[in-house]
């Protein structure tokens, strides 16, 4: 993997000789990235120790959901590199996030709204009324 | 070589000449920046298209919490956290990549885009495991000898193989683009005064993570507890 060496690199002063020598390295400064990864492990290990804790029974996932919220959080930061980047990349995300949250609520407002236990029907209000008047 | 002769001559405003800079651009910030915004807001209409499938699992979830929570219990949990593992070292290899392209360091560049692959293939290669495992026990929705008598179990099962097999194929997707781009890195195909590409397979291998990061708790995480 010898590199040809390019016109410009010769006859240089030594500071820009030490460059050189830094662009050859294997790895590039590894914090915060190093840091931030911990951190993402560290989170994981959480969400598994909540997902098993008996005492928060079915709602556990609502924990390790809000926990994924944290590492996708983390890892758009500083692995997507939104902490140096210009304002609009992140609204351009956000505007994702924002759609999404449409999607989900619209959805939801049928679903939520529907007559009778949760679950228990999937008839919209109008079709519960017209077979509540056909049974009378 | 020309290039590499003019860009010495000029190296005081070498940002004004570099021979990196697309003609239709007044700078590299711009270019740079035209390019992440374009690949943002991809994401954003990948973050609606994963949606969908999170939309249907969050309605079903609701109607039908017990069905969803025996469901979710027969998936390989230790297979889904040690992807998940993986897919987080995958994703900090990208992030130094990245970092690396930016500091014009050409063999780390190879060397973490490999690392960022190798994990990628290894991710992939323990979900077809996982797959196998899962016909294995008869946990697809038209299986005759379906294992769980709940109706809304197969509910669960089919968002399963939906999600995560959305997800492979994106894997799937993201390997291909790093493959090209360690390619390119290696023939010197473009200059990392303009690291663009690398800088929007980083982003696209993000994203990946991100998704995953959802998907594992709601088919892995769910149903443990109970």
């Amino acid at each position: 993997m010898s590199l040809p060496k390019t016109p410009q690199r010769t006859g240089r002063a030594p500071d820009a000789e030490r460059q050189h020598a830094d662009r050859r390295a294997l790895l590039p400064p590894l914090m915060p990235e190093l840091g931030v990864f911990v951190a993402l492990f560290a989170l994981a290990a959480t969400s598994v120790l909540v997902a098993f804790w008996s005492a928060l029974g079915g709602l556990a996932i609502l924990a390790c959901l809000a926990i994924a919220v944290v590492m996708a959080a983390l890892v758009m930061i500083f692995f997507m590199h939104l902490r140096s980047a210009m304002a609009v990349m992140t609204l351009a995300g956000l505007a994702g996030v924002v759609w999404l949250a449409i999607l989900f609520g619209l959805t939801m407002a049928d679903y939520l709204t529907r007559p009778g236990n949760l679950g228990a029907t999937m008839q919209t209000p109008a079709q519960a009324e017209s077979e509540a008047e056909a049974a009378n | 070589m020309t290039e590499a002769h003019a860009t010495t001559a000029a190296s005081a405003n070498h940002a004004t000449v570099s021979p990196a800079l697309a003609s239709h651009f007044h700078d590299l910030r711009q270019q740079h920046a035209a390019a992440d915004l374009g690949l943002w807001i991809f994401l954003a209409t990948e973050i609606l298209f994963f949606g969908g499938l999170f939309a249907a699992y969050l309605v079903y979830a609701v109607l039908y919490p017990d069905g969803f929570l025996e469901a979710a219990a027969e998936t390989e949990i230790v297979i889904g956290t040690i992807n998940t593992a993986l897919l987080l070292t995958s994703g900090l290899a990208a992030a130094l990549a990245v970092k690396a392209a930016g500091a014009d360091m050409r063999r780390s560049v190879m060397v973490l885009i490999a690392v960022t692959i190798g994990l990628g293939v290894v991710f992939l290669g323990a979900k077809g495991y996982e797959y196998w495992l899962d016909l294995g026990h008869h946990l697809y929705p038209t299986s005759p000898d379906f294992p769980l008598a709940a109706p809304p179990a197969k509910l669960f099962w089919s968002l399963y193989w939906m999600m995560t097999g959305l997800h492979a194929v994106h894997i799937l997707v993201g390997l291909g683009t790093w493959g090209v781009v360690l390619f390119q890195t290696f023939r010197r195909s473009f200059s990392l005064t303009d690291n663009s590409r690398v800088r929007i397979a980083g982003l696209y291998w993000g994203f990946v993570d991100v998704m995953w990061l959802f998907i594992w708790p709601l088919l892995y995480l769910m149903g443990r507890a109970t």
